[in-house]
């Protein structure tokens, strides 16, 4: 290599270093590069079957499947603009538990609905990023979910400020979504014609580089959600019309020179006037097994509390709020997960699989009585990206 | 109200975060921040679908992100 080729490759070296911008997410990365890149993504979603033990029925029951597609393109428009544009298709179908009982053993049993739910929901969201400013980003955010029942609209405006020479950063951002629903009717329950439901996101975050191998980021959000709230497929599911979320999330990002590995520590505390409070913690590593493949395992731990009006089963004796929900209950869930990445050329090749299991021996609390509904579930990915 | 208290004394944290001191890194020293794998999302496309299932089977959710959408109901 002649001495100036090698003194320009060490100038785009620097170039590129001077333009890391700790806080930016992967695809602002992409637009330093000025890099298109198109991804497609198949995933399997499987839950595992409710054993007949767990069932008013007696009878072995079928969960939900759902198989999703998506496709996401990432492209600078032009020196000002960077868009990010993702698609995605769900189709769903199998059980899911529309009530719950409770038997002469005391256990909690599940009046299934049958594996009548067979529906699709697509969507559509994207993101478009200003890139002119020196010291900052700012972006507009937009999404549209529409499933036979259910529409969801979502707009937002989100932004970056860079300090300190880049080594802080200050993001922020608000965001509205406005969902419809419009029950299916079966003729055999009472569920509702029409309902609304508005929600309102703010949150704002810190970034900051610790040192030449590791940053840090945590953020707060609130969020407040206003209208219909119940599950409308439950025979029986009063919930409040307004619930405020607060979401303390933190992030570790650090680099084992040893290993040439990154280590990924995230964790998260949530808590609403619902009386839900959430400890997540997720730990994952980067380790390449050669230049061209990665290796990631990680694992994901989760503990809520149960919610004030959760009810271990359907009790119309109740006046006011009421719901049997398993995820208003009390439990514990670990997702373990492994995935391969692998790059050739333009192209880069992603398998993975993550195993997710509930129960209330999980829980970080002692939980005396457990949901029957607590679901376990495999996903399966498969991606392809293909930069250009 | 108890959720303001916990917010506010969230936020005073992350102020502590901000305005504390951590080591001068130029910008020529940030290689290893810049790898991909070093992003808080490498893969954002898998991690949107991840947010969503737990949005949908799990009692609580949010983060420092916008976005979502769908019922999540079954």
């Amino acid at each position: 290599m002649a001495v100036g080729d090698r003194s320009k490759n060490s100038l785009a070296a620097l170039t590129a270093a001077a333009l890391v911008l700790p806080g930016v997410s992967i695809e602002a990365q992409a637009f330093d590069k000025q890099a298109k890149v198109i991804k497609f993504q198949h995933a399997s979603y499987l839950e595992d079957d409710l054993s007949g033990k767990l069932t008013s029925s007696g009878e072995e029951s079928p969960r939900y499947q759902i198989q999703v597609d998506q496709l996401q393109l990432l492209s600078p428009l032009n020196d000002d603009y960077y868009l990010s544009l993702n698609v995605l298709t769900e189709e769903m179908s199998g059980a899911s538990p529309m009530s719950t009982t409770i038997d002469r053993d005391n256990k909690s049993r599940l009046n299934m609905s049958g594996a009548s739910i067979d529906e699709s929901r697509k969507a559509v969201s994207g993101k478009i990023t200003h890139l002119a400013r020196e010291n900052g980003t700012l972006s507009g955010v937009f999404g549209l979910s529409v499933e036979n029942d259910y529409k969801a609209l979502s707009l937002g405006v989100e932004g970056e400020r860079f300090l300190d020479e880049k080594q802080k950063s200050l993001t922020w951002g608000l965001g509205l979504s406005f969902d419809s629903l419009k029950p299916t009717q079966d003729g055999l329950y009472t569920r509702p014609i029409s309902e609304n439901k508005k929600s309102f996101i703010v949150y704002s975050g810190v970034t900051q580089v610790i040192n030449s191998g590791a940053q840090f980021q945590s953020g707060l959000s609130l969020s407040y959600l206003n209208g219909y709230l119940s599950d409308p497929y439950k025979i029986l599911d009063l919930r409040p019309d307004k619930r405020v979320q607060v979401a303390w999330t933190n992030k570790l990002r650090y680099y084992l020179s040893r290993w040439e590995s990154a280590v990924h520590l995230d964790y998260r505390f949530h808590f609403d006037d619902w009386g839900v409070t959430s400890h997540t913690a997720t730990l994952g590593l980067y380790y390449p097994i050669d230049e061209n493949v990665m290796i990631s395992p990680s694992i994901r731990y989760y503990t809520q509390s149960q919610a004030d009006f959760y009810t271990v089963f359907d009790d119309n004796t109740i006046e006011g709020n009421q719901s049997s929900d398993f995820r208003l209950s009390p439990y514990g869930a670990f997702t373990t997960g492994i995935k391969m990445i692998m790059t050739s050329g333009q192209w880069k090749t992603t398998i993975a699989a993550e195993f997710y299991n509930s129960s209330g021996d999980y829980a970080i609390n002692e939980v005396r009585l457990a949901h029957a509904g607590l679901v376990s579930y495999s996903l399966y990915t498969l991606g392809f990206d293909y930069s250009f | 109200m108890l959720i303001i208290r916990y917010a506010v004394a969230i936020s005073f944290l992350m102020g502590i975060g901000l305005t504390s001191g951590c080591a001068n890194v130029e910008a020529w020293e940030r290689g290893v921040l810049s790898k991909s794998e070093m992003s808080w999302d490498p893969d954002p496309l898998s991690a949107g679908l991840n947010e969503h299932i737990y949005f949908s089977k799990e009692g609580s959710s949010g983060g420092a992100a916008l976005g979502g959408g769908g019922c999540g109901c079954n």
